[in-house]
């Protein structure tokens, strides 16, 4: 009996750690062989989604008398733009469509796992690479508005003791969002996979919803808010 | 799972080519056709404001022409009516001269008459004298040398008796 | 030696506790605040949503400790 369910076990963690391993899907043969990791073939096809759906929608744009599909982009892009100039101000215009690029690309990415790929979110690649782009964002944003010097100064502010918490919050804020991207996405889809190797019928619809749905769509929405916000500081 | 590798810098380029991809085909766009539609909106509106203006201003000119067509068309009654007084007086006037003039010379005329009548008066009470005189002178001179001057006396004063008679 | 990695996991898992327990006040206070003025529900909502990101984000990397120490001294 228990070394039965020690097997039992023993065989689901080996299926878990199978779908949480980030295979390679293939190699390029230079240097010696370069990895290409799921999450980026992932990324690649949602950049082949994301581009062809908004090259469709975006062929037949009317001024007069707009379609409802045009309507319903008009409204999803207008809504980001009013939601990200709340944030960081109408004089940061040019750092919308990025956000908005962000945006979209977790949410598709957060929810791709319903379509039977692997969310590539669950790559630490992946996150860490959208925090680094956050933080050169994040810092680029305050030089541009304030100069170089005046950056440089408000790491001594209000007190020059506080100078290296200031200079660690530099790192500490995108590996905070990297960290919350990667480990939500990464609960989620261990949870989902636990649920549907034990009760492989209908129990993990309403999960799925909430986790991959719900999660995933919030998950994206806190990361571009956070960063907008830390933008928003930063400028300060 | 939980490595860095190359595959980091893999996902940025990747990311930078989707940012770049977006901006031109989705977010551009959409965005020029927004702003176009805002920019034709203001524009109506715009064009709105002005002919609603424009009719505002026609409509105050015509107003004005309209008060100024009163104004002058009262000013024509006035004048008309200060006109017609100044012809009136000037007529009543030259009626009243008119009058006094015929009165003047009716009174003249009057006048002239009665000095006429006062002379032809005179002139018979003269006259009528003389006839006394000669009546007396008659009583008085029987004589032949007298006779002459009176009959030639009496024939003048009959004379002019006769013409008072016609007058 | 699997044991002590279990426990280890286990103890890294309890910052869930703080985050249950953060997620909870605010979203009592948020609740409260709703009741108070409804018409301020989307600002109150949209802090609920970040306060409640950011106090996950302990729950979250308690996880991901627990994820380690399990996988990385195996």
């Amino acid at each position: 009996m228990k070394r039965k369910g020690g097997s039992d076990t023993e065989s689901l963690t080996e299926k878990l750690l199978e779908e949480l391993n980030c295979d390679t899907v293939f190699t390029i043969p230079v240097f010696g062989g370069i990895g290409v990791a799921e999450s980026v073939v992932v990324t690649w096809i949602i950049m082949a989604v994301l581009v062809g759906l908004s090259i469709i929608f975006v062929r037949n744009l009317k001024v007069e008398n707009p379609g409802k599909k045009q309507l319903v982009l008009e409204s999803t892009i207008g809504w980001a733009k009013d939601f990200f100039e709340g944030i960081i101000g109408k004089e940061n215009k040019r750092y919308i469509p990025y956000l908005i690029t962000i945006i979209l690309y977790l949410g598709v990415s957060n929810i791709i796992s319903l379509f039977g790929f692997k969310p590539p979110t669950k790559d630490l690649n992946v996150t860490a690479a959208l925090a680094i782009m956050s933080m050169f964002l994040i810092e680029y944003s305050g030089i541009h508005k304030n100069g170089v010097k005046h950056w440089v100064k408000h790491f001594a502010e209000p007190v020059p003791v506080v100078a290296p918490i200031m200079v660690l919050e530099i790192v500490i804020r995108p590996l905070s969002l990297c960290m919350r991207l990667f480990g939500n996405v990464l609960g989620a889809f261990v949870i989902m996979e636990l649920l549907k190797a034990i009760i492989p019928v209908l129990v993990p619809i309403p999960f799925s919803f909430y986790f991959d749905i719900f999660d995933g769509l919030l998950q994206a929405y806190v990361f571009v808010f956070l960063t907008a916000l830390f933008m928003n500081e930063e400028q300060e | 799972m939980l490595q860095l590798n190359v595959n980091l810098f893999f996902t940025i380029i990747n990311l930078v080519v989707l940012y770049l991809l977006l901006k031109k085909f989705l977010i551009k766009p959409v965005t020029n056709i927004m702003e176009e539609r805002e920019r034709q909106i203001a524009d109506g509106l715009n064009q709105a404001s002005n002919a609603r203006e424009e009719a505002e201003v026609l409509k105050n000119e015509y107003e004005a022409a309209l008060t100024g067509a009163r104004e002058e068309s009262m000013k024509i009654v006035e004048k008309a009516q200060v006109q017609a007084k100044a012809e009136y007086e000037r007529i009543v006037k030259d009626a009243g001269e008119k009058a006094d003039d015929m009165l003047d010379s009716a009174k003249a005329n009057i006048e002239m008459e009665r000095e006429q009548t006062m002379k032809e008066l005179q002139s018979e009470i003269a006259g009528l004298a003389i006839t006394a005189a000669a009546k007396i002178v008659s009583n008085k001179a029987e004589n032949q040398g007298n006779q002459d001057i009176y009959n030639q006396f009496l024939g003048e004063v009959g004379d002019a008796h006769d013409d008072t008679d016609d007058r | 030696m699997g044991t002590i990695i279990a426990i280890g996991a286990g103890i890294a898992v309890l910052t869930g506790v703080g985050a249950g327990i953060g997620i909870g006040i605010a979203t009592g206070k948020a609740t409260d605040a709703i009741a108070r003025q409804p018409e301020a529900e989307g600002k109150i909502s949209k802090t609920l949503i970040l306060g409640c990101a950011l106090a996950e984000a302990t729950a979250i990397y308690g996880f991901i400790i627990g994820l380690l120490i399990i996988l990385l001294l195996k």
